[in-house]
């Protein structure tokens, strides 16, 4: 009898503990659909992110921007402390990519500026539906993916810009060409396309075989191939990410930089720099700044928030004003903050749902060997 | 007290101890004499137990602490034995004290017991005032005489010297030698002393055993091995010879006559060796065993001309060369026969009883 | 059971083997280090290896190897980092050796001082250096540049090229052949020149016939090792090699793995190249120097004097202190003044107002405000001190097993141990990602993988200085110690330890130091709320950051000299050099 009880009592424990298991687990995909639903609440968004109380946001924007956003996210949110792990475009992507492929889950909202990645995650499943987020609908079409896995938070321009300490402002050409001129030798920089997903955005554009998105009006500029051959020959340095840029130019290490972000410029500007800028004959790239979530992202709710209040009013004034991007909310112009800036649709845009992943890096392999960058 | 058998290592491709058995008495004093390299001090680390022989038994004590056949490798720290290195290792970061107390807290004495048998080992050295002090502070002759202390503080069944005066000043390491005999002699310990300096062996032993190439060349009381060698190799190496190549051609009684190839006869006494008329023989003279004589000495039987070539004054003797038929001679003589360079009537004599009849090696 | 018969080649009998058959502390010791030290070293390189002829599917091939061998920039940095690294070499030894003449054998004046601070790379990050090189040396804005402008000579230093990059990698180059120079400088024996001398040579016949030869082992082996420490510049390579158009291999790996796709295979192709550059130079080095008998170096009768100068005392003095200028003064000055201010010197401003407005908002920032520069400069403490402690406990047994023991194929064991140092901090880090990644490891993005990786990469530097300290200490005082009756344990923790204790502590402080500053590996092993103070350094180049990463730089060093400074003193030297003194004395 004694026994029995015993062996009663242990078959007891277990199934309990079994059913503590099952309806855990049953909560917790219930918990995860729930964000997979057709639309969400902000308060839901609110709620969810109380529980979690962090955000980990992977981004490639220069640091100002980002604490810029986060320090104003979290004045409207207190309850959730955010940090940013910040990479090159390029780096950030392959970093969420390998992490994602060893199923290590750091990341929530990623920004990365090597935008062909996203709809390869959103094939992979990577990344989850952000087409249900309160704040969707008030974004103009462009910026969103037809996947609903991904959307466009701002646009960054890409201008030409100089240091009006050593060049005077007649003195800088609007056509890019002139710059293979050997008046122009060993006087400009760019980016770093490898390193630097904002560079490999541009170079998207000069090179002319990329696709082009059919909602943007801007033309191709007629650069091509030869004309970053003839860049290289003229000592065209690449000066790696956004802040090394900024630097080379402040500085006064090249007079000339051919394209950089207009934010960039406008925040060194606000720091005392004397620059420089127009948009060449050419015209200029606009490169979507892209949100995502991660699908199976360690704090979902906070995640979502935090991509919901970028699209929001509040996080787009900070997007326009402080940031200083081309904002994306039907209900807000971007002139009416940043005069002066081309807008959306007169620039170029790249169609990357159109881009496989191979051809994204045979692009690379002979931007690497055109530039003098490769590996 | 101990005794080893055939032992044999190889160190690096190269034999360096073959078969070489030895043995010692309580109490006795047994040396390892020979050059570099004949294989002295691997014999004594092999009986410490810092190496293993690869072929071999040692007993010490009548326990069985090594052997190949059985599989039993007694480690070094369990055969009780006490060991003086030739770089004294005394540990410099413990106190004189320290150092000889050593052993006997490894063997958990009680502090009082300790304390005992530490003074009693420093006052066997006579250094009971350094206790306190540490290594660096002595001088090498005081660091080797603690290094002593620490070998016999234990007891130990049987102490072993490895070249403990090789370090040391020739002064310091007379009063060191004398201190090593006179420690040995109070304590009864069985002990083997390995040196390549023989006056030190001879000194010391009880018995000397003589290697060369890890082989035993010759062993027994430091008298007999110096009076009679029965190999070229201890002849030569323990004290100085001349050797003289011959050829026994006849046999007498009790002896030989011997022709050397350049004609001379010489007669000798068999002392054990055993030969035949024809065989090739080496003649072994000491150069303190001539006679120096101004004229032909009557009645001498082994006695020739001779000439001085030349002379070294050592103060309580002189070493001279002297020229005797094709051969060039060490001859050793007292201070008072001034002999002068140029003097060629001078005549050589040796008794027979005086020369080593030697097997001649095979020169190849 | 062995034979009676005694014939001659028998197995020696293990040393381990008792009259019970127990098994004993030392052996379990041993190998458990053994295996320990094989796993960390040889693991990742196998899998380095293995990993280059794998495709992203799976399969077997050697397409990878094919189109390395036909892609322009795999050649082109292969040649470069030849030239860079032979190059530099040369310029290390015609700076290095001199120095070592002038520090060790000459009466120059502050001769400790001049030693102690050519320290100072190795305690500085390389990027460090190309950072502060370009403030001083770009064409255009640098500081050396415009003070060239201002005295009317015109711009002509250009770090940013080829010959910048060697200059600034034999900066870091010339402390290995330094030290390992300066000791033999020090120590020929005097006579062996002046018996030269004495025979008709002339002072220069005299160096070339004698000093000469006779350190030219010490020589070769401080070139071979500035030669294999040359790829460990990776700072360097990224900061001044990208921007000059310069691709090395170290950034082409980093570059392999950083674009998008990543190229696991390029990557590991390109590790392997250098490792097989270092092992030719090991192979070569040991050529040169194995055909001679080097044994007495000091010989009998030993005296040492050193040589006077007479009035070419201070031109020794201001060549000496020119080099510690260049090598320590100038670039951690023109770091400090770069942290003060958020932009590089602008055209046209002065020093004084730059100093004026002082801008100490990036020390603030890192050291009370951003969590993640906090975290980094304590992980990288801890783990550097973690790392160092286990780096140096298993190369001190390494060496022990190597000096005392007769366990066959121990050579061997000290060869595994001086593996990494043929493969640079980013070769191990891409090493560590592919063996530690796969089944059944899953270590990708953990605190683990950087601490095995660090471990790995400085055990050279741990084993070598274990197997020195262990040198100084004579097998005697240990088999003493056996022969009083101590166990094996017995005699390690009361003699062999404390003995050893002075040159371990001292090399714990080398490894833990060459851990802090390293980059390489770093950069591909971090991972968010991991992060280390080398990447945190590196990612503010990355982003531009300039002022953020030089008050980084200021923050490292600063810690990491507090930290040796508080260790180095538990490293008495005192009793191991005396005692070797004395044994020499000769009074009664």
């Amino acid at each position: 009898m004694r026994k029995a009880i015993i062996v009663v009592r242990v078959i007891g424990t277990m199934l309990g503990g079994l059913v503590f298991l099952v309806g855990a687990f049953v909560h917790a995909s219930v918990a995860a659909s729930d964000l997979g639903k057709p639309s969400i609440t902000l308060d839901e968004l609110i709620d969810g992110a109380k529980k979690e109380g962090k955000l980990t946001f992977y981004s490639a924007l220069p640091q100002f921007s980002n604490q810029q956003l986060l320090k104003a996210f979290m004045d409207t949110y207190p309850f959730v402390k955010a940090e940013v792990v910040r990479g090159g475009g390029p780096v950030i992507a392959q970093r969420f990519s390998a992490e994602k492929a060893r199923n290590v889950e750091n990341m929530d909202v990623i920004y990365s500026g090597a935008a062909e990645a996203y709809p390869e995650w959103a094939k992979s499943d990577y990344i989850a539906r952000v087409d249900n987020l309160p704040e969707w609908s008030n974004v103009i079409d462009l910026a969103k993916a037809p996947s609903g896995r991904y959307i466009a938070f701002g646009y960054a321009l890409h201008v030409l810009a100089w240091n009006r300490k050593l060049i005077k402002d007649d003195e800088v050409p609007s056509d890019l060409w002139d710059f293979t001129k050997p008046d122009w030798k060993d006087k400009t920089a760019s980016g770093d396309p490898l390193s630097a997903g904002f560079a490999l955005n541009w170079y998207s554009f000069a090179a002319g075989d990329r696709p082009q998105d059919p909602r943007s009006n801007g033309k191709p500029p007629g650069l091509g191939w030869k004309w970053m051959s003839a860049m290289t020959q003229n000592g065209l340095l690449l000066a790696g990410q956004l802040g090394n840029l900024t630097d080379t130019l402040v500085s006064g290490r090249r007079p000339i930089v051919l394209q950089h972000w207009d934010t960039e410029i406008v925040e060194a500007i606000k720091q005392g720099a004397d620059l420089g800028w127009k948009y060449p004959k050419q015209g200029t790239v606009a490169q979507h700044i892209l949100g995502a979530v991660n699908s199976k992202a360690p704090d979902p709710y906070a995640a979502r928030l935090y991509l919901n209040w970028l699209l929001s009013k509040e996080g787009q004034t900070i997007m326009v004003k402080d940031v200083a991007m081309n904002i994306v909310r039907k209900d807000m112009q971007t002139s009416d903050f940043l005069p002066g800036r081309m807008p959306l649709s007169d620039a170029w845009i790249m169609d990357i749902e159109k881009i496989t992943p191979d051809q994204t890096r045979a692009f690379v392999t002979k931007l690497g060997e055109t530039l003098g960058a490769g590996h | 007290m101990m005794r080893a058998f055939g032992l044999v290592k190889s160190l690096g491709g190269r034999i360096a101890v073959n078969r070489v058995g030895l043995s010692v008495e309580a109490g006795q004093f047994v040396s390892l004499l020979g050059p570099s390299g004949c294989g002295k001090t691997t014999t004594l680390r092999m009986i410490a137990g810092l190496v293993a022989p690869d072929v071999g038994e040692i007993r010490i004590g009548g326990e069985l602490v090594f052997s190949s056949a059985e599989g039993i490798n007694v480690p070094a720290a369990k055969r009780n034995i006490g060991m003086v290195f030739q770089s004294y290792a005394l540990w410099p970061h413990y106190t004189i004290y320290n150092n000889v107390a050593y052993p006997l807290r490894v063997r958990r004495l009680r502090r009082a017991e300790i304390e005992d048998r530490v003074a009693w080992a420093l006052d066997l050295v006579k250094l009971g005032h350094l206790r306190d002090r540490y290594p660096d502070e002595l001088s090498g002759g005081q660091q080797q005489r603690i290094a002593l202390a620490r070998a016999v503080v234990y007891s130990p069944r049987l102490l072993l010297l490895d070249e403990p005066l090789a370090n040391l000043d020739a002064r310091v390491r007379e009063n060191v030698r004398f201190e090593i005999k006179e420690l040995q002699r109070k304590a009864k310990i069985a002990t083997v002393y390995v040196t390549h300096d023989q006056s030190e062996a001879m000194s010391l032993s009880d018995k000397v055993v003589v290697m060369d190439s890890g082989v035993i060349a010759q062993e027994g009381a430091p008298g007999e091995v110096y009076r009679h060698p029965t190999n070229e190799f201890v002849a030569g190496f323990v004290g100085t010879s001349n050797f003289i190549p011959g050829t026994i051609t006849r046999i007498v009684s009790g002896g030989y006559i011997v022709r050397t190839e350049d004609g001379a006869d010489v007669s000798c006494r068999s002392n054990g060796y055993r030969s035949d008329t024809g065989e090739d023989v080496l003649l072994s003279i000491r150069p303190e065993d001539f006679e120096i004589h101004m004229v032909r000495p009557a009645g001498v039987v082994n006695s020739w001309p001779a000439q001085v070539i030349d002379s070294a004054f050592l103060g309580n003797v002189v070493n001279y060369r002297m020229r005797v038929g094709e051969w060039t001679l060490q001859v050793q003589a007292e201070p008072h026969v001034e002999l002068q360079r140029s003097d060629t009537s001078i005549f050589l004599s040796m008794r027979e009883e005086r020369i080593r009849v030697l097997q001649r090696a095979i020169t190849t | 059971m062995l034979n009676r018969v005694a014939s001659i080649a028998l197995p020696r009998i293990a040393l381990t083997r008792r009259i019970t058959g127990q098994i004993h502390v030392e052996s379990v010791v041993f190998w458990c280090a053994i295996a320990t030290i094989a796993f960390l070293v040889l693991w990742p390189v196998l899998w380095l290896v293995a990993g280059s002829f794998y495709s992203n599917n799976g399969h077997l091939t050697l397409q990878h190897w094919r189109e390395a061998a036909a892609a322009p920039f795999m050649l082109e940095a292969i040649r470069n980092t030849l030239v860079v690294s032979i190059l530099g070499t040369v310029a290390a030894v015609a700076v290095g050796v001199p120095l070592a003449f002038l520090v060790g054998r000459t009466d120059v004046p502050g001769a400790r001082v001049f030693e102690m601070i050519s320290l100072v790379p190795f305690i500085t990050p390389p990027i460090v250096s190309g950072v502060a090189w370009i403030i001083l040396g770009d064409r255009e804005a640098g500081l050396l540049n415009i003070l060239l402008g201002d005295l009317g000579l015109g711009h002509w230093f250009n770090v940013l090229t080829l010959g910048g990059l060697i200059f600034v990698s034999s900066l870091y180059m010339v402390p290995f052949v330094f030290f390992l120079t300066v000791g033999p400088m020090r120590q020929i024996n005097l006579e062996l020149e002046e018996a030269s001398l004495v025979c008709g040579a002339s002072r220069i016949g005299t160096i070339f016939g004698v000093s000469f030869p006779l350190l030219l082992p010490a020589i070769t082996s401080g070139a071979l090792l500035a030669f294999m420490y040359s790829n460990n510049l990776f700072g360097i390579h990224a900061v001044i090699g990208r921007p000059a158009g310069v691709w090395m291999l170290t950034t082409a790996i980093y570059a392999s793995m950083n674009i998008m796709p990543v190229d696991f295979q390029r990557a590991a192709i390109q590790g392997l190249v250098l490792l097989a550059f270092a092992a030719s130079a090991i192979w070569l080095q040991a050529r040169v120097v194995r055909k001679r008998g080097y044994a007495t170096l000091t010989g009998k009768g030993f005296r040492v004097e050193r040589v006077a100068l007479g009035h070419w005392r201070w031109a020794a003095f201001a060549l000496c202190s020119f080099y510690v200028f260049v090598v320590a003064v100038l670039p951690y000055t023109v770091i400090i003044l770069r942290s003060l201010s958020r932009y590089s010197f602008q055209p046209g401003t002065s020093w004084f107002a730059a100093l004026r407005n002082a801008d100490f908002s990036e020390y603030a920032d890192a050291l009370f405000y951003n969590d993640a520069s906090q975290r980094a400069i304590t992980n990288s403490l801890w783990i550097s001190v973690i790392a160092a402690a286990v780096a140096i406990g298993l190369a001190a047994i390494a060496a022990y097993i190597t000096q005392r023991t007769e366990l066959r194929g121990r050579n061997a064991l000290a060869f595994v141990c001086m593996i990494p140092l043929t493969l640079p901090g980013v070769v191990l880090g891409v090493a560590a990602i592919f063996g530690y990644t796969t089944y059944p490891f899953a270590l990708y993005g953990t605190i683990w993988i950087i601490i095995l990786t660090y471990i790995a990469k400085d055990l050279p530097l741990a084993f070598q200085a274990a197997d020195t300290s262990l040198r100084q200490i004579h097998t005697e005082l240990e088999d003493s110690a056996r022969l009083c009756g101590a166990s094996w344990l017995r005699q390690f923790l009361t003699v062999s330890l404390p003995l050893a204790r002075p040159g371990m502590v001292v090399g714990f402080v080398m490894v833990f130091a060459s851990m802090t500053r390293e980059v390489g590996a770093s950069i591909l092993l971090f991972s968010p709320g991991n992060e280390i103070f080398a990447y945190t350094i590196f990612n503010a180049w990355e982003e531009g950051r300039w002022q953020a990463m030089t008050s980084f730089i200021v923050i490292n060093s600063v810690v990491v000299l507090a930290c040796i400074a508080v260790v180095l003193p538990l490293s008495r030297l005192s009793f191991v050099n005396v005692a070797a003194r004395r044994a020499k004395a000769s009074s009664p």
